[in-house]
């Protein structure tokens, strides 16, 4: 046999095997899902909205894939709503908090993804990557602590019990159906010196407050506006993620917000899943999964919303790392408060109905 | 028969269209009758009463006993403002000043009940205008409270159910003869004593009429208790809404909508049979 070893020979072949070696990373990166739909459920707040912007809009450009998006209420409502479904769900991604998925995997409502299609996961911090049984996706951290008026607190509240010391209407508190009411009842056994589990009494406790409330903090841009115009002293348990603009502003907002409390703040695991009879694709659902854990995006999450990146090549600004408002996974002290999400999920309706009973 | 006169059959032929727009109504109704006795919460299945029993809590009926209070007190208020509104509108001779007065009055009807949700929070907000004159005035320090609570609830049941309280008594006011009240003038009666013992006894059937419609109307409002009340002031439509998302609990928010359907239909016919009473009354 004949070989001749040239450089232009040694060229070619070094470039052909560049691109076989590369394919699988210019695959992930670029993937061609021209014509595929994902039908995507999130929340209707801010972070939804961001998640439209800062994933599913890059998503698209960068795919072809088209992203319908259904932005519904809270994580207690998209429950409900693939639920309602029964085994005919319209959605093929959801992001939601840990606490719903757990549910929903216990109903056998989740198909469980598959990790080797989801090459980011490397690069998550290993505690946050799956969780609901495996069924979970880790996503981002979703933080809450207090929020309150910088007129009238000079330094930041210490505790929780400061909500007790609200004149009458100058308090909110979370909606019954957000997770961070249940922080509000567990906060509030913590405050009474329990582990947080010890309901009936912080129940009782929480029977205080009921006039002292101006509003439930249903729409965060209202109570921004109530802030703002001085209406309001203090609120929680409610997550700093929803004032990124009013907190980097607090001379006009009047906001402040603090994980510095006794008690401890709040850091739930945001999930993303994919309903068991999801319409759309695999290749295309895990593309999205995958990219929602990307170093970019979650950096820009991140800054947008407040949340914790839970990848730990996320690409942040200076600004972004050292933001008090962004905890990161490193910064998870023994002041985190991470529920037992099977607890939760086992309470979460007996506890939302007691508290929109107790303090409506 | 003239000719100028449906037959009832042509009636009947003339109103079937109407009898099918109603028609799901009905059904919806029976089926939230079924549902509120079924044995399973979130689909229909056997046979209970425990939807029911479920509600018999302190909560539910405190939901009953404000429904009830706001939509009380909202119709009596809005009734007081009606009378004079019809009167007015009655003595107007120029057409234009008669229809403009008749839009103003319609406006809630024909305004977004979202609109004039952020009307009220515009004016009586905490940077609404009102709070705002009273700290430019400096009797304020911090912004007072008429929203999201139930004084807000109270002010968008009144404004929205006006109308329906004005139009019953018009049609009543320009029925009213003459010939009684300058009889009554005549025996030397005043005007306070003709509106009393002529004109109310004359317009209590349209009273009557227009407060069980207005009563209705407001016991089972959704949208102003939940945008005015803050989500604090639980109306029992708001309840019944909180059942049904996040709690899934159908036959729960069932048997509380037959609840409500129940008394509202108890409160008209109630209002119906006053009205025959005091019709002989007045006959008589």
């Amino acid at each position: 046999m004949n070989s001749k070893f040239t450089r232009r020979g040694f060229l070619q072949t070094s470039a052909a095997a560049g691109a076989v070696l590369s394919a699988p990373a210019i695959a992930r990166a670029g993937q061609n899902f021209s014509g595929k739909e994902i039908r995507l459920l999130t929340w209707s707040d801010n972070t939804g909205l961001a998640i439209l912007e800062n994933i599913a809009k890059p998503f698209e450009e960068k795919t072809g894939a088209k992203v319908i998006a259904d932005r519904t209420g809270s994580t207690s409502e998209m429950v409900a709503k693939l639920r309602a479904s029964g085994g005919r769900a319209q959605y093929d991604v959801i992001t939601l908090a840990g606490v719903g998925a757990v549910e929903l995997a216990g109903d056998g409502l989740l198909a469980q993804p598959d990790l080797n299609k989801l090459p980011n996961l490397t690069d998550v911090d290993p505690r946050f990557r799956t969780g609901a049984d495996g069924h979970g996706i880790g996503y981002l951290l979703w933080t809450g602590g207090l929020i309150y008026n910088t007129k009238t607190f000079k330094e930041a509240p210490k505790s929780y019990a400061e909500m007790w010391d609200a004149q009458p209407g100058r308090l909110f508190m979370p909606p019954a159906t957000w997770t961070d009411a249940l922080d509000t009842v567990y906060a509030t056994g913590k405050m009474l010196g329990g582990d947080g589990t010890n309901s009936d009494e912080a129940f009782a406790k929480l029977a205080e407050l009921r006039r002292n409330i101006l509003t439930f903090g249903e729409n965060p841009g209202q109570l921004s506006e109530l802030f703002r115009s001085d209406a309001l002293d203090i609120g929680g348990v409610y997550a700093p993620a929803f004032f990124a603009k009013e907190l980097a502003n607090p001379e006009q907002s009047n906001m402040g917000a603090t994980y510095d409390v006794d008690e401890g703040f709040f850091a739930d695991l945001m999930y993303t899943i994919m309903p068991k009879s999801k319409p759309g694709e695999d290749d295309v659902v895990h593309a999205f999964i995958n990219y929602t854990l990307d170093a970019d995006v979650q950096g820009v999450m991140a800054e947008a919303v407040l949340n914790g990146p839970i990848n730990q090549k996320a690409v942040m600004s200076d600004a972004a790392k050292a933001s008090p408002f962004i905890i990161k996974p490193e910064q998870l002290s023994d002041k985190a408060v991470v529920h037992d999400k099977n607890f939760i999920a086992d309470v979460r309706e007996g506890w939302i109905q007691t508290y929109q009973q107790t303090l409506s | 028969m003239s000719n100028s006169t449906l037959t009832r059959k042509q009636a009947l032929a003339f109103a079937a269209p109407a009898f099918i727009a109603i028609l799901p109504f009905f059904v919806a109704c029976l089926y939230i009758l079924r549902f509120s006795l079924s044995g399973e919460q979130g689909r229909i299945e056997g046979f209970s009463i425990d939807a029911y029993r479920n509600l018999m809590t302190p909560f539910f009926g405190r939901s009953v006993w404000l429904t009830l209070r706001l939509a009380f007190f909202a119709t009596v208020i809005a009734l007081m403002m009606a009378v004079p509104l019809a009167f007015l509108l009655t003595t107007l001779k120029r057409p234009v000043a008669r229809r403009t007065l008749t839009v103003i009055i319609l406006l809630p009807m024909i305004l977004n009940l979202l609109v004039q949700a952020y009307g009220w929070i515009l004016l009586l907000g905490p940077s609404g205008a009102l709070n705002t004159v009273l700290r430019n005035l400096g009797i304020i320090d911090r912004p007072l409270f008429l929203l999201f609570n139930e004084t807000g609830v109270l002010l968008g049941l009144i404004q929205t159910s006006l109308p329906l309280a004005v139009f019953p008594i018009v049609s009543a006011v320009r029925a009213i003869s003459q010939e009684h009240l300058e009889a009554a003038s005549s025996l030397g009666a005043s005007n306070w004593r003709i509106f009393r013992d002529v004109t109310l006894p004359l317009l209590r059937p349209a009273l009557l009429g227009a407060a069980s419609i207005c009563f209705a109307f407001n016991a089972s409002a959704f949208a102003v208790p939940l945008l005015l009340g803050g989500r604090r002031v639980q109306m029992m439509g708001v309840a019944i809404r909180d059942m049904i998302s996040p709690l899934f609990n159908w036959s729960g928010a069932a048997a509380a909508g037959m609840i409500l359907i129940v008394m509202t239909l108890f409160l008209m016919i109630f209002s119906a049979w006053l009205v025959r009473l005091t019709t002989e009354k007045t006959k008589g």
